[in-house]
């Protein structure tokens, strides 16, 4: 440990030790806050000391290699090892000397892995009480899984003499109780026998259990010797115990309970557990006075006690002391803040206090102690306020409370207000009120009112006001993240909504500040952070959505950003702005664009663009021609056609993004002219393509504009004239109809395909073989078979004759690869494919 | 927060108003009556119809009756965190400590261990209340839909109300046992965001005058 984190543990032990003096001396009753927040700290600072001697800790072992003394080469021979390091704990339960064993036996075995795993189960009947890891390690080394999958076995099982059936489940999913209870004892410090004693009696203890047999399982731990029982055996006799005295009131069981912990305690005397146990049993036996006073004592003893607190808690509850349960359940609510009986317990506690007259309080604390109440009421939207006497009516405070709930109240529930009239009357209520919890809380309810950015940048002057008055209350900081959204300034911005997440974790709504502001400062992981905890609380909320799928997208990271998106424009249907339309189709589009050519046609992204596309038609398109986003969202959706082969929708959609620009004054087409020019070549209407694509060509001409992407258009063009067939062709009559045929019957009409390029292959009709090559595997290429080797040796060939090998040679690919499947029927085919890939590398 | 006075308008009988409070817990997220069989008294509107048959047809696959019908059965069978906890709470607590701390074997199971630790002994219904509690919700906006008659949906209202006397002895622990289920149906992200607005609705409904669980007693005789 370095000296100076030597003296910061050696300061925190002091102040740890001070506080503890500290509990010791206060008076529960006086000081409950104080007594409770002292708990809080010592809490924060053991934990604090625990972390840095976590530190401090030696580096877990590496995997420590061993060697075997002699070659293991035979499954007797691994059994022996086996049980060799079975005797032992300290090697049955480290891994390193399993592993050896078995690397052994695989580097020098004679004999077949399957010929090792009956001897290992034989061996494992007996001596089951392993980690999961070794069975884990076993399962991945033998074959167990074809083994109990065997006939053989289930043979053996069936008549379950060696209990055949537990064993294989051990071996295929480990023995997670079993492992429990390994973390859970010391189990070095027993010999072998007493720990292989021990284990099985508390198992088979558990599932006596889970029958129902608690009696049976008491006596079955209870065989265990006392001054050999782990913590656990202690624990579970008298959880059984406990649910027969109290749930049960089994009077037998309350005695035996009483002896049992006794002896419990005297071996475990600060255990957690057993503590919890002895002072619930005596919760429900005892009257609440004592069970207070005792209670109070031992937490002094044991400070890190939650659960001794919460009987505390439920003490001032039968006591009625509700304020002092409630600054209990808050503070156990705040350090488990997942645990749902603490937050009811804050919320039955309230429920007592505002039940409570107030009177009393009011002796010590005058007309505070009624509109503590009322802000207590209010925060409940209980608007029937208490009762004040005459001598506080006057009080400003409390009559700026009343006027905010008379208003608030019709509000809500008679809807009878004009809109204007309640932050008026907020406004009259500030005027009056002077204390601090009353402002702090009016200025929250006034700021309500002004929901959006611009409302707020509106009020700037009042926010501004407001915020001088109390800079670290959460309503104006908020306000004030708010003001500094609107104006654009981010940075301030995202310290605001900081400020304000941790003022009031529960405003979700600083959370989305957070996200949107770190957002724009392109601080991804802080908006994705923000994000992903509004969207736990806002599900149908499109912001949390956006601000993550945004930030993905901007990272490049599309598939992530896409499942934001397409949850999101799914929330705002029918009609998301054409923003939200076009980052729903770019990241899909971008993602799927990223990909392999393989993954690009699996069957899962094949369905997942069909969705999507699904999804997009479902959105309404008014106005997304007026915007540029609007209109590459209309040309992504193209794009992703052309991975499913939907020319004729892909058709539509170019047809419309082409419309939606040249209503737009725009002429440069750019993609969309190839992408549209590609799609009637597949579409086999070769006329059309040429012209539309000639046209394109004299507009850049003409205009002298995009010269890089003249060329492109020339080299299609080129191409599309090499491949030229008459839209009467035979053949691409044919074709036509086998496609037509093919999207209802596809299995029915695959032999035709391959017909259909023989034939062409005979008369080296070339450019035909192009188009049946790749329209067969457009729409198939999903589900291979043998004839898509001659489908690509002879599609990879006329795109030879076209000298363009950039498309050839993934089709001779893909002789090669299937001919690894199907060697026989195109042996030749493959052969030739071979060569052509090795002469053109 | 919830728009709506408690006034009994349609001068229902205590046993029918506690009926009605089995749902309260979804008729406040859904910021519905809670003192009327149909979620917004006389009120209806084409677009509140479209709404609720949306809910019901999208996310429970009831259309009519008989999918009531086998939903009810399904929601009355379904042991979810009950199940669980049934089959951990034999373990010790330090089981369950360490259980809890297992993420790297047990994924977000870790989260349910966590779930039984802090709940063994003061659930006694389990989380069956969220299932019950739906389940009432589910009768009324069905007979709001008019898959059911009223009759009907009083009927099965009360079968239902009986289970949930036999399982609990108080508004505070249905509601509870209610959040438990939510808490469990949500334990893949187990955080207080994600129960956030269940504990909001269990307050409401514990301390609030226009609740119903502070007009209606539990211990009404059905």
């Amino acid at each position: 440990m370095k000296s100076s984190d030597k003296e910061q543990q050696s300061d925190r032990s002091k102040t740890l030790q001070e506080i503890e003096k500290q509990i010791k001396s206060i008076d529960f009753d006086r000081d409950t806050g104080q007594f409770v927040t002292l708990l809080g700290r010592y809490r924060q600072i053991s934990r604090e000391i625990n972390l840095a001697q976590e530190g401090q800790k030696p580096p877990l072992k590496q995997a420590v290699e061993r060697h075997e003394g002699k070659d293991i080469q035979t499954p007797g021979q691994l059994v022996a090892r086996f049980t060799e390091i079975y005797q032992q704990l300290e090697t049955r339960y480290d891994l390193s000397y399993w592993k050896s064993a078995i690397k052994n036996a695989r580097e020098n075995t004679t004999s077949q892995p399957g010929a090792y795993c009956m001897p290992i189960i034989e061996f494992l009947s007996g001596h089951s009480l392993l980690k999961s890891e070794v069975f884990a390690l076993l399962k991945r080394s033998f074959p167990f899984v074809a083994l109990f999958r065997s006939p053989e076995w289930e043979d053996l099982k069936a008549n379950n003499e060696k209990n055949y059936p537990f064993l294989e489940s051990i071996v295929d999913r480990g023995n997670f109780e079993l492992d429990l209870l390994i973390d859970a004892i010391p189990i070095y410090q027993y010999e072998p026998q007493k720990l292989d004693f021990i284990l099985p009696t508390i198992l088979h203890a558990t599932g006596l259990q889970r029958n129902g047999r608690n009696k049976e399982a008491f006596q079955a731990i209870a065989q265990i010797e006392p001054e050999n029982m782990p913590l656990v055996g202690w624990q579970r006799l008298l959880q059984i115990l406990y649910q027969s005295a109290v749930l049960q009131e089994n009077e037998k069981a309350k005695e035996l309970f009483v002896t049992t912990m006794g002896d419990a305690v005297q071996r475990f005397p600060n255990d957690e557990e057993l503590l919890y146990l002895q002072r619930a049993f005596l919760f429900e036996t005892r009257p609440a006075v004592e069970n207070k006073a005792d209670l109070i004592s031992m937490i002094k003893e044991h400070p890190l006690q939650l659960k001794l607190l919460f009987l505390l808690g439920k003490c001032c509850l039968d006591l009625k002391e509700f304020n002092a349960g409630h600054v209990i359940f808050k503070k156990l609510s705040e350090i488990n803040p997942t645990n749902l009986e603490y937050a009811a317990y804050v919320t039955l506690s309230l429920n007592g206090i505002l039940s409570r007259s107030v009177k009393g309080h009011a002796k010590e604390e005058g007309p505070k102690a009624y509109y503590k109440r009322m802000l207590q009421q209010l925060e409940l939207d209980i608007f029937d306020l208490v009762e004040v006497p005459k001598e506080h009516i006057d009080d400003p405070d409390i009559k700026a409370l009343k006027i905010y709930a008379h208003s608030a109240s019709r509000a809500q529930y008679n809807g009878s207000h004009e809109p204007g009239d309640l932050p008026e009357t907020l406004h009259n209520a500030l005027s009056l009120a002077t204390n601090k919890e009353v402002r702090v809380f009016l200025i929250d309810k006034l700021m309500v009112h002004y929901p959006n950015l611009d409302d707020l940048l509106e009020a700037k002057e009042m926010v501004l006001r407001f915020y001088k008055e109390f800079p670290d209350a959460h309503p104006t900081v908020f306000a004030m993240a708010g003001i500094y959204m609107a104006e654009n300034n981010y940075e301030q911005a995202l310290s605001f909504y900081e400020k304000a997440r941790d003022l009031n974790p529960q405003n979700i709504y600083a959370c989305q500040g957070v996200a949107r502001a770190a957002l724009h400062l392109q601080q991804y992981d802080k908006s994705i952070e923000a994000s992903r905890i509004f969207q736990h609380e806002r599900r149908y909320d499109r912001a949390g959505f956006y601000c993550m799928g945004k930030s993905y997208f901007d990272m490049g990271e599309y598939d992530k950003a896409y499942t934001n998106f397409k949850w999101m424009v799914q929330l705002i249907r029918p009609q998301p702005s054409a923003h939200d339309q076009y980052v729903f189709m770019a990241s899909l589009g971008k993602h799927v664009a990223q990909l392999d050519k393989k993954a690009q046609k699996s069957l899962f992204w094949k369905r997942e663009i069909e969705e999507a596309l699904q999804l997009f038609d479902s959105l309404k398109k008014e106005g997304l021609g007026d915007s540029k986003q609007g209109r590459w969202a209309v040309f992504h959706a193209a794009k992703l056609c052309e991975h499913i082969a939907k020319f004729e929708k892909g058709l539509e959609y170019l047809n419309l993004v082409i419309d939606m620009w040249r209503s737009a004054g725009i002429y440069n087409l750019g993609d969309a002219a190839t992408l549209k020019t590609r799609f009637l070549m597949m579409l086999l209407r070769m006329d059309e393509a040429k012209d539309f694509l000639q046209n394109y060509i004299s507009y850049l001409e003409r205009e002298q504009i995009d010269q890089e992407y003249l060329k492109t258009c020339q080299s299609l063009m080129a191409e599309l004239e090499q491949q030229y067939v008459e839209e009467d062709d035979e053949y691409m009559k044919e074709l036509r109809a086998l496609v037509l045929n093919a999207a209802t019957e596809p299995h029915r009409w695959r032999p035709e395909f391959v017909e259909l390029m023989r034939k062409a292959m005979m008369a080296q009709a070339h450019p035909q073989m192009v188009f049946i090559g790749e329209r067969y595997f457009q729409q198939y290429g999903t589900q291979p078979d043998e004839d898509d080797i001659f489908m690509s040796f002879w599609t990879a060939k006329a795109y030879k004759e076209f000298e363009r090998w950039e498309n050839a040679k993934p089709h001779f690919q893909n002789c090669l690869d299937l001919g690894a499947y199907y060697p026989k029927k195109y042996y030749n085919l493959i052969t030739m494919a071979g060569n052509y890939l090795r002469n053109n590398a | 927060m919830n728009q709506f006075k408690y006034e009994n308008p349609d001068q229902l009988s205590q046993k029918q108003l506690w009926l009605l409070a089995t749902s309260a817990m979804l008729a406040q997220l859904n910021n519905q009556r809670h003192d009327t069989l149909m979620p917004k008294g006389d009120y209806t509107h084409p677009e509140l119809v479209e709404n609720i048959r949306h809910v019901l047809t999208r996310d429970w696959e009831i259309n009519n009756l008989a999918d009531l019908s086998d939903t009810i059965k399904t929601l009355n069978e379904k042991k979810s965190f009950t199940g669980e906890l049934n089959t951990w709470e034999v373990l010790s607590g330090e089981e369950l400590k360490i259980a809890a701390t297992k993420k790297d074997q047990l994924g977000d199971y870790s989260h349910v261990m966590d779930m039984v630790h802090n709940y063994r002994d003061s659930l006694p219904g389990g989380d069956m209340a969220w299932h019950y509690g739906r389940c009432s919700w589910l009768i009324r906006m069905s007979a709001f839909l008019k898959y059911i008659t009223e009759e009907e949906a009083w009927a099965l209202l009360e079968d239902n109300g009986r289970r949930i006397k036999t399982v609990f002895s108080s508004w505070a622990e249905f509601g509870l046992s209610y959040m438990v289920g939510a808490q469990y149906w949500r334990r893949n992200t187990y955080t207080p965001e994600a129960v956030r607005r269940y504990t909001k609705h269990f307050q409401f409904l514990i301390t609030n005058k226009e609740s119903p669980w502070t007009h209606v007693s539990w211990g009404i005789e059905l």
